[in-house]
């Protein structure tokens, strides 16, 4: 079930290419270093990056088991990850022992303290299929959805979850918030985090303190692969609209849960898959079904889009998709409505 | 220059209150605002009254002041600005000014530069193996016991150890290698210049570590070449040829996924499906190794259906020179007439019917490759020599021809484990393509032959009249030059006369005049000179070598790599080597003993080079005094004698490298003090030669010789360290002004700097590289390509052939058989043995910068780790994430495997610069790769085939490490012990 909610006067929202992304995590970094340095989230990532096909971060978040929706959308219990089987704990390291020992004839080496079992980049690059046929992957860059319908603000019975009125973002109330940890159960796309030491619940607030002022979040303004889009939904003018509205190309992961995620995908594209001989074939390498586990069946019509426009300008030919997507003057990336569109200008 | 303006800075002190000061245990910090239109400008930005808990996010997001910043030492091909955001005296995170132009109209701008290491410095800065006292030994060397000492004491015992290890043993056992972390600011200039100014000997080392492109010296006759980054989106052909700019090229990557929606086509070849070719229109998953043998086949198919430029290949190709039939060398003008030249070679002149004199080769009066007629480029003639005989001769495109014709796709198809279909997909783009263009990284460098892989590539490339033709080419990362960076570390007084005593220090007066007239007459490029110039002066006035050369001082060290190259060339290393050093092709230095005193500044010697229990065994331990002046703990420092604590790159002034990547200076302003006891490079030499000149007068010491070119007298070494006592110990921003009157940095002043971080360069510089992009004409706007000198200007190439390089003839070269580029194996180093062990430059970290960082490790499994693809883990019996024993004839080490689809099975994979210290036992895989030496580059004598600094050098290959791997069920593991004669050496 729903609820009625009023929705929003406007709704922020971002849109990936993952056709540029370098799996570099800068955008994990700036994040990181912007709100969770502090001991009870030290363990969380508001922004990761995922290699796919993998077990992802938290692990398993895209199994369906997880979730706190079925397949259809309805609501089911879901799973909170577990410290160190899930997130992985932030592991200490020994520099002391190795660099200022005392002279003790045991070398000790440098090395996480505790056990490690997971954390935010274990399956880097491991992808899947048989080298060098078929053996594919890619990267997914996630942070919180902002959703439309969002899973996490239905389960919490304080009703500390909300999403702002001016610009669609949900925030955990960390005043209301008492740390139950449904909406971490329930949210399919794991982007609650439970702060241990603060004993309440937080997520990502899409740098609302820079959108105020008309300055992109961290993760998409220092991404250095210039792959982010931000702005509003209803801005026709703007990226999102274009991108998502009028080209179709940029899709949202997971939509099969129905939460409405404001956060969009333009699909993957990939090398041509190699048949039995070795010989090139015209198959990408990434299979479609897997994508669509992803991204659903739009992301077929997605790719034919994208390709489409691509071969036009392959023939020497113009597209306006190609351009918006080269971002030729990066700062056109973002357009939010505040006076500022600079840091410092 | 314009000191008025900065004596309006205003100091402002401040008590430490930050948590990570606290953490740190910090004295007082104080910081400054640059100027009141600034403090306006940038901050600061309050903290919000707590109204709300929203509140507390946004107390979040706020400063007192902000500095420009960029990462001046890190050794990353590459430059980027960054703010750094300032608080409670503290850098608390530091974010991209994202404020670069569009180089011009149609090609997408460079913001926001950056990668994940330069959004976390902070942590590096702050992190748990900074340094932040100095420290001195008081235990054996690596035994970790230290002893906190204050900085006049540490200063004043270096000096003394200096002093008597230069009385001792001569000045040039006073050893510095290139870095090779450091910047192009007044902490590398003051470095440089103490190691100059005591006669030390300073080592190149760009070869050492596998990163210098000697493919395209031997091509082209320069290492480093390629324009500014967004030339890539002007290619219709991308070819990423040993090279993952996702990875290691983080800021400039995007534009090649740009360039294809653009419509441009792109290639990536590699044994790895890298996080590159997953953005590949065709990924060529090609046997490691086996690259030569691919660009022989594209360079046949070329030739083949004529999609040549011919026109371009005549007149900048050295095709239609004229080689006989009988020697299988160039035909000379000494094979032709008495007192002929043998730097004069031939064409064929199809109307005269006769050989004619090439323009623009060593022996020709004219410095032009223009051409009054078409040379042709197959055919065969016959030539009367002096002596009456008539000998057979061709031009090198019919060798060339037939060199080229085994490869066919079926045959390069079986060596390279490609499909046919594949190579000829990529040979018809090739052959379709306008504007083909190659990235070869540093990392193409590392194997016994990458030369030859190189050449091959630039061959095609060549073929295709791609070289100096914007939007194509070869991309293999370009410097601008900073002259005014010379004058700095050269110049011994204050100002003009400083800066001409520098040139005169470089060249003598009377070769000065009669360069100057030769460039009047035309009878010399400018280029031309430049390169006389600095040929002199590095082999005339510095002590310059390279550290293979200096390892090899050690006969233990030659003696390993001699029994592990046997059998892989014709005659033993060691006699190339003793062949060299007899015919003057090598450096020479050290000239009287190995080295003695070690100053490890932005270096990690030990960590980095290979065979380092040889290292150690024979040349380290010998060493008197190690000092390693470092802000991070390395592997090196913990086997040191002194660490001194340098400041952070945030906590000095400095400019970033000035590749061509990215057309702009970046200026490192001084966001904030010196960490605790830490000080910049260029005061604790100040302080170091004010020493040294101190006890050298009271014990009156004599003037030393230095290495035989130039003597150096340490009674006045701080003297001409301080230009005469104008710098002052803390007047580092006096050498930035010093270094920005520079040719490629005119009217950038510092203020602007300060305010902007960045100013777009206004040319391609002269001096430090002679000018290696060479393009004359390029005075800051626009797309930044390289080459034009020879293209546009047809002024000749550095080469032995005064052209682009495909056939060599120098003798070493024909005992190889490497005249033109072939393919060869690669050879088995370290025992034959299942794995070939392959390394890339890393994604984590820079090097050993940032490899131990947590806020790193946490992405990375924490520990150092081998790729393997998980049929072969599986095969071996060893799952994810479990440890192996990773052997070969020296021995093992433990490493945890990681499985991975994108490893080509029969490789282990790595991405390199782990910490000794990172591994049981302290030994990293470093002690299983032997690094062989190719003998040709010891070579010599042959114009650009001639030992120099950043150019030519023999190197230490680590592709070609052969290793087995098995479970680890807690076996011991460890490297084999060295055995030396030595009854005090501990063999690790």
């Amino acid at each position: 079930m729903k609820y009625e909610t009023p929705a929003p006067d406007r709704q922020i929202a971002m849109v990936l290419d993952l056709n540029k992304c370098l799996g570099c995590h800068t955008c994990t970094v700036a994040c990181k270093k912007m709100w969770n340095t502090d001991a009870g989230t030290d363990y969380a990532y508001w922004n990761n990056v995922e290699t796919m096909p993998g077990k992802g971060f938290p692990a398993n978040v895209h199994d369906p088991a997880t979730a706190g929706r079925d397949l259809d959308g309805t609501t089911k219990r879901g799973q909170i990850p577990d410290l160190d089987t899930g997130y992985g704990r932030a592991w200490t390291f020994n520099h002391k022992d190795v660099l200022a020992s005392t002279g003790a004839p045991v070398k000790e080496w440098l090395r996480p303290r505790e056990e490690v079992k997971w954390g935010p980049n274990f399956d880097e690059d491991h992808g899947a299929g048989e080298y060098p046929r078929e053996n594919h992957y890619f990267y997914l860059p996630r942070l919180c959805n902002h959703c439309t319908h969002p899973a996490c603000r239905d389960a919490c019975p304080r009703g500390a979850i909300h999403k702002r009125q001016q610009d669609g973002i949900v925030l955990v109330d960390q005043d209301t918030c008492h740390g139950y940890r449904f909406c971490v159960e329930a949210c399919p796309y794991k982007k609650v985090y439970y702060d241990h030491v603060r004993q309440v619940s937080s997520k990502c607030i899409f740098c609302l303190p820079r959108i105020e002022e008309g300055v992109a979040p961290a993760c998409a303004r220092q991404c250095p692969g210039r792959l982010r889009f931000v702005g509003y939904r209803d801005d026709p003018e703007g990226p999102i609209h274009k991108l998502v509205d009028r080209w179709k190309v940029a899709i949202p992961l997971h939509p099969e849960y129905g939460l409405g995620p404001n956060v969009f995908y333009v699909p993957p594209m990939s090398p041509p898959r190699l048949d039995a001989d070795g010989r090139p074939t015209e198959e990408p390498r990434i299979p479609l079904a897997f994508l669509e586990s992803l991204f659903g069946k739009a992301v077929g019509p997605a790719l034919e889009v994208l390709l489409a426009e691509r071969a036009k300008t392959r023939n020497g030919g113009s597209s306006e998709l190609m351009d918006l997507l080269i971002a030729y003057d990066w700062n056109q990336n973002f357009k939010l409505d505040a006076h500022q569109r600079e840091v410092l200008s | 220059m314009g000191e008025a303006s900065t004596s309006r800075r205003t100091f402002l002190k401040f008590a430490a209150a930050g948590v990570a000061a606290g953490a740190v245990g910090l004295p007082l910090y104080h910081y400054r605002f640059r100027s009141p239109e600034e403090a306006v400008r940038v901050g600061p930005r309050g903290t919000p009254p707590l109204g709300s808990w929203e509140d507390l996010y946004r107390q979040r997001w706020t400063w007192d002041t902000i500095a420009k910043g960029s990462h001046g030492w890190a050794n990353c091909r590459s430059a980027c600005a960054w703010d750094l955001y300032v608080k409670d005296g503290v850098v608390v995170r530091e974010e991209q000014t994202a404020t670069y132009e569009q180089s011009e109209p149609g090609v997408p701008d460079f913001n926001p530069r950056g990668c994940q290491k330069g959004a976390c410095y902070t942590e590096v800065m702050y992190g748990p193996s900074r340094t932040s006292v100095p420290l001195k030994r008081v235990g054996p060397r690596g035994s970790g016991q230290w002893e906190r000492i204050g900085w006049e004491q540490a200063i004043g015992e270096i000096a003394e150890k200096c002093i008597a290890a230069a009385n001792r043993w001569g000045t040039e056992t006073l050893y510095q290698d290139l870095g090779p972390n450091f910047d192009f600011g007044p902490s590398t200039a003051g470095r440089f210049k103490f190691q100059f100014m005591a006669g030390g000997m300073f080592a190149d080392n760009w070869a050492e570590i596998g990163d210098l492109n000697i493919g395209a010296s031997m091509a082209m006759g320069f290492a480093h070449v390629g324009g500014s980054a967004d030339e890539w989106f002007l290619s219709d052909y991308l070819v990423v040829w040993m090279m993952n700019p996702s990875v290691t090229q983080i800021p400039d990557a995007h534009f090649l996924y740009e360039a294809r929606y653009k419509g441009s086509e792109l290639v990536v070849i590699d044994p790895v499906y890298s996080a590159t070719a997953v953005h590949a229109d065709q990924w060529l998953p090609i046997a490691v190794g086996t690259d030569a043998a691919l660009g022989l086949a594209v360079a046949r198919h070329l030739l083949d259906v004529g999609a040549i430029d011919l026109p371009y290949v005549r007149e900048q190709t050295d095709l239609p020179l004229l080689v006989r039939l009988d020697t299988g060398r160039f035909l000379r003008g000494e094979d032709l007439v008495e007192g002929g030249l043998g730097t004069q070679l031939y064409m064929w002149h199809p109307q005269r019917n006769a050989a004619v004199a090439a323009p623009g080769c060593g022996g020709h009066e004219t410095r032009s490759l223009v051409l009054d007629f078409e040379p042709p480029i197959d055919g065969q003639w016959l030539v009367r020599l002096k002596d009456g005989a008539e000998v057979g001769v061709v031009p090198v495109g019919a060798m060339l021809k037939e060199h080229l014709d085994p490869w066919t796709f079926d045959y390069t198809a079986q060596v390279t484990g490609l499909h046919v279909e594949q190579i000829r997909r990529f040979a018809e783009g090739w052959a379709r393509a306008e504007r083909p263009m190659v990235l070869s990284s540093w990392g193409s460098n590392r194997y016994m032959h990458s030369d030859l892989m190189n050449r091959a590539k630039i061959l095609c490339l060549a073929l295709k009249g791609a070289l100096g033709r914007k939007g194509a080419g070869y991309q293999a990362t370009g410097w601008v030059d900073l002259d005014g960076f010379a004058n700095a570390m050269q110049m011994q007084r204050p100002g003009i006369a400083g800066r001409l005593g520098a040139l005169l220090g470089t060249i003598e007066p009377a070769q000065l005049f009669d360069a100057m007239l030769d460039v009047a007459m035309k009878r010399k490029t400018q280029n031309e000179v430049e390169r006389m110039g600095e040929h002199f002066y590095t082999k005339n006035r510095l002590c310059t070598t390279d550290v293979v050369e200096v390892n090899f001082t050690a006969p233990g060290y030659l003696d390993a790599l001699n029994r592990e190259q046997e059998g892989m060339s014709p005659r033993p290393l060691a006699a190339y080597r003793e062949e060299s050093r007899a015919n003057g092709w090598g450096p020479g230095v050290p000239v009287k003993a190995p080295p003695k005193v070690f100053f490890s500044g932005g270096a990690n010697l030990l960590r980095r080079n290979n065979l380092p229990q040889y290292l150690k065994a024979f040349v380290w331990d010998d060493m008197e005094l190690i000092v390693d002046i470092n802000p991070k703990f390395s592997f090196t420092g913990t086997q040191a004698d002194y660490i001194l604590p340098a400041a952070g790159w945030y906590e000095k002034a400095g400019i970033k490298y000035t590749m061509s990547y990215i057309p702009y200076v970046h200026y490192c302003d001084v966001a904030v003090p010196p960490l605790a006891e830490s000080k910049g490079e260029f005061e604790i030499y100040w302080l170091l030669t004010r020493e040294i000149e101190r006890q050298a007068k009271a014990m009156d010491l004599p003037v030393f010789e230095g290495c035989g070119r130039g003597s150096t007298d340490w009674k006045t070494l701080h003297q001409r360290y301080s230009n005469r006592g104008d710098l002052g110990q803390h007047d580092a921003e006096k050498v930035v002004r010093e270094i920005l009157d520079s040719s490629a940095t005119k009217g950038v002043t510092l203020e602007a700097l300060k305010r902007d971080g960045i100013a777009r360069f206004t040319a391609t510089g002269t001096s430090v590289q002679a000018s290696a992009l060479h393009n004359p004409d390029w005075t800051g706007p626009g797309v930044l390509n390289t080459l034009t000198r020879f293209t546009e200007h047809k002024e000749p190439w550095p080469t032995w052939s005064g052209r682009i390089t495909s056939f060599i003839d120098h003798p070493w070269f024909i005992e190889m058989r490497e005249q033109f580029p072939v393919h060869k194996d690669s050879p088995k180093a370290g025992g034959d043995h299942p794995f070939q062990f392959v390394s890339c430059h890393a994604r984590w970290s820079i090097h050993s910068s940032w490899r131990d960082t947590p806020m790193m490790l946490r992405l990375q499994r924490g520990e150092p780790q081998v790729w393997i693809n998980p049929a072969d883990g599986e095969r071996l019996g060893i799952a994810d994430y479990a440890y192996a024993e990773l052997y070969n004839d020296y021995g093992s080490v433990r490493m945890r495997v990681k499985y991975s689809t994108a490893v080509r099975p029969g490789v282990a994979y790595y991405h390199h610069a782990w910490e000794p210290h990172q591994f049981p036992n302290h030994e990293s895989y470093k002690w299983l790769i032997p690094g062989l030496v190719n003998p040709l580059h010891m070579a010599g004598g042959y114009q650009q085939i001639d030992h120099m600094m950043n150019r030519y050098q023999p190197g230490s290959a680590v592709q070609d490490t052969r290793l087995g791997i098995r479970p680890w069920t807690g076996q011991p593991t460890g490297a084999k012990p060295v055995a030396t004669s030595r009854s005090d050496g501990e063999p690790t």
